[in-house]
């Protein structure tokens, strides 16, 4: 097996994890995670191994977007079907680039301390369920910062955005999450 | 100000190490049904990304047809010539053919007459 196709092998469920929260659909999914690794064979086989990570990242989330952007497209020519993540995602991201100053002045840090008491729902498709129902930007900011566990320097390359809007997003994410699980794990009790 | 917002933008470790844990969960469970696609998806990138053919080998044989193709062109065109003029295939060189090998060809009352000119000499 070659590196690349180590590599590859390495990350491909991440990856298709990545691609089926951020658009809703298998087929999609592996359509963009297929396409990503093909861009990455062609594009960048001689660079550095320790860059791919985050060149496959980059390839893989520009894939999700051109797939956001086809589908507001998509949606606006079938107005009837409404209530799919695809579109409102999109739609709800376009803005969010521009609120650091916003949060600056709504967050309030009695509220935002840690969630040491907070009781989680332990659901697995709760939980998924929730990062679906994130908006585009805030669902890339957590994963890549998150669970990837890429620098706040790296997850802006990758999104192509300052490093203040990842933090911002970042942040929405959490706060979204919180109440989405705490409101899951009511339900489910 | 910035002091507020950092304080209140406060990375939550407790929560992102829950969903983290999940997502891993979620991918150890995966169908196997889409391991097996993604596993062949590579193959496929793996397969199509790299070019058939080695590189420098592309390189030496689109030199040699850039060289070798004017060469034949040029060649064909100088054995074609003769040919063209023993053999006419055209109409227009058949027509020429015929007044090169028959002078008298114009020199046809008849002819004449029908395009308006006069026999010269009579």
């Amino acid at each position: 097996m070659s590196p690349m196709e180590t590599f590859l092998a390495s990350i491909e469920r991440r990856a298709y994890r990545t691609a089926l929260v951020a658009v809703g659909q298998q087929a999609d999914a592996l359509d963009i995670v297929q396409d990503s690794m093909m861009k990455l064979v062609q594009s960048y086989p001689d660079r550095n191994e320790q860059e791919w990570p985050a060149l496959f990242h980059r390839i893989l989330h520009n894939r999700i977007t051109d797939w956001h952007r086809g589908a507001s497209v998509r949606w606006r020519w079938l107005p009837l079907r409404g209530g799919s993540n695809a579109g409102s995602n999109a739609g709800s991201s376009a803005n969010d680039d521009d609120v650091d100053s916003e949060i600056a002045e709504l967050a309030d840090e009695n509220e935002a301390g840690p969630l040491q008491h907070l009781s989680l729902t332990q659901d697995m498709n709760t939980v998924l369920q929730a990062l679906d129902g994130l908006p585009w930007r805030q669902q890339q900011a957590f994963m890549l910062r998150a669970w990837e566990g890429f620098d706040t320097r790296t997850s802006a390359e990758i999104m192509k955005c300052s490093e203040g809007s990842v933090k911002t997003h970042f942040y929405r994410a959490q706060q979204s999450l919180k109440s989405s699980l705490e409101s899951g794990h009511e339900q489910q009790d | 100000m910035n002091n507020r917002t950092n304080q209140a933008m406060k990375h939550d470790p407790v929560l992102t190490a829950h969903v983290t844990r999940m997502l891993d969960q979620s991918i150890e469970q995966l169908d196997p049904e889409v391991t097996k696609a993604l596993e062949q998806r590579r193959k496929q990138a793996l397969h199509a990304g790299r070019p058939a053919i080695p590189q420098p080998f592309l390189i030496a044989a689109s030199l040699a047809a850039f060289l070798i193709l004017p060469w034949l062109m040029f060649k064909s065109g100088n054995e074609a010539q003769p040919l063209s003029a023993a053999q006419p295939t055209s109409l227009s060189s058949a027509a020429e053919a015929s007044l090169v090998t028959d002078p008298d060809f114009l020199n046809n009352w008849e002819m004449l007459d029908a395009i308006g000119e006069e026999l010269h000499g009579t």
